[in-house]
């Protein structure tokens, strides 16, 4: 990218690069707030975490993160690079705000915490601000009995997915207590979008099929996608309903596993 | 921007290059130190004939910028061959015709470098899905996988599945 940068003349007026490889901020750590993943852990280096690997309700991260292939990228790609880099149509975007991550930032005016979904602001547009960087990115602690996961289409690896989908479920006495649907960015305008109807009419319900594949039928119904030249909006409200319905399923089977 | 000193260690060898910050360790390869037998294919992270291994792990040196690889293991195709005897991949490339025009076999024996050294006994899944990146226009991926299990096999002992 910064090759990118330099070949495409947006680098003239830079003197100086500072390179935050070396801050030591690749981690993956866990405490009592919960997950914290510093901004330069690598992609592979997040997926052979225990922390990340040991909770099913963070499935929707490790789901997103094995989705990048192939291994020569992940073994490159940081958590940090992925987030500020402002393309909502990665995959990690809509995984992380399922999952509700915190992005902590730090720069010469000190430090803030911002929800993920007010870092992304639209297509190359974030949050951060001139002097500011990623330090890592904060998962709070998912209740118990919490699932997520993470599904895309795509015609090949290199290219955008058609659609991306990250959901999560908390079950309380096997009802749904908590719930979140989240469409990836770029294809449901530029950030990614959670279909917030199609969530609260899941809470309360007992989670079931049934149950799972209204949900899934209301977030394709209710949620505007984009006609482009990787697929028609129509083609994407089909897909939709498949990925919403399969991630909600993973969800719901892995919170029946995860233990807090 | 200015021209930084950093030292690489490439093949074992340590070798100080002036570099630009965002300078690609490929360019820095090819065009400094001379080392052509890594590719540059599509620039973009796509087709893996830059693959070179760093600290182990198998990159695309277009995507990583050369500073990045500063105090890590740089290993380069001309880098595995021992006491001018080929690696058993080189061999077994050769040997079961994985080789047609050459573009990408470098590259792919990078990888398959990487798959035998963490995992010396892969399964055909394991050498596919570490095969990924890098792409082959000519020979139909048949005859490279068949011959990472046999390097595997050679160098391993044992067969694989």
């Amino acid at each position: 990218m910064l090759y990118e940068f330099e070949s495409r003349g947006l680098l003239s007026g830079v003197t100086i690069l500072i390179d935050i490889s070396k801050l030591g901020l690749d981690y993956v750590k866990e405490d009592s707030s919960g997950l914290r993943i510093g901004a330069s852990t690598t992609f592979t280096d997040a997926l052979r975490s225990r922390q990340i690997n040991s909770r099913p309700a963070f499935g929707a991260l490790a789901d997103a993160l094995s989705a990048i292939r192939p291994v020569q990228v992940r073994n490159v790609a940081t958590l940090g690079g992925a987030i500020c880099s402002g393309l909502p149509v990665l995959d990690l975007p809509p995984a992380s705000v399922a999952v509700r991550a915190k992005i902590a930032l730090a720069g010469s005016r000190g430090r803030r915490t911002l929800d993920v979904e007010d870092f992304f602001l639209g297509f190359l547009e974030t949050a951060l601000k001139r002097g500011e960087f990623l330090m890592e990115v904060r998962v709070p602690r998912p209740p118990a009995h919490t699932g997520s996961a993470f599904q895309k289409l795509e015609t090949n690896s290199v290219d955008w997915a058609v659609l991306s989908v990250a959901t999560s479920v908390t079950l309380t006495n096997d009802k749904v207590s908590n719930a979140r649907i989240v469409f990836g960015g770029g294809v449901v305008g530029a950030v990614p979008r959670r279909a917030t109807e199609a969530e609260e009419a899941m809470v309360e319900a007992a989670a079931t099929e049934d149950v799972i594949g209204r949900a899934a039928e209301e977030a394709s119904r209710s949620t505007e996608f984009a006609d482009d030249e990787r697929a028609s909006a129509d083609y994407r409200r089909q897909v939709a309903r498949v990925l919403v319905r399969e991630s909600l399923a993973n969800s719901v089977e892995r919170a029946r596993r995860d233990k807090g | 921007m200015k021209y930084q000193t950093i030292r690489l260690r490439v093949n074992g060898e340590e070798r100080d290059v002036a570099v630009k910050p965002f300078e690609r360790l490929n360019d820095v390869l090819r065009a400094t130190l001379l080392l052509t037998g890594t590719k540059r294919g599509c620039d973009t992270g796509g087709c893996g004939a830059c693959t070179v291994i760093v600290g182990g792990r198998p990159v695309y040196s277009c995507m990583m910028p050369a500073i990045q690889a500063e105090g890590k293991e740089i290993v380069t195709i001309e880098g595995i061959a021992r006491d001018g005897k080929l690696d058993p991949i080189q061999e077994a490339m050769i040997r079961h015709g994985g080789i047609q025009c050459g573009f990408c076999t470098p590259g792919v024996i990078m990888s398959a470098k990487a798959l035998l050294a963490s995992n010396p006994r892969p399964t055909e899944a394991d050498i596919r899905e570490a095969l990924a990146g890098n792409l082959c226009r000519c020979t139909g991926y048949v005859k490279i996988i068949e011959a990472v299990m046999m390097a595997a096999e050679q160098s391993g002992g044992r067969k694989a599945r």
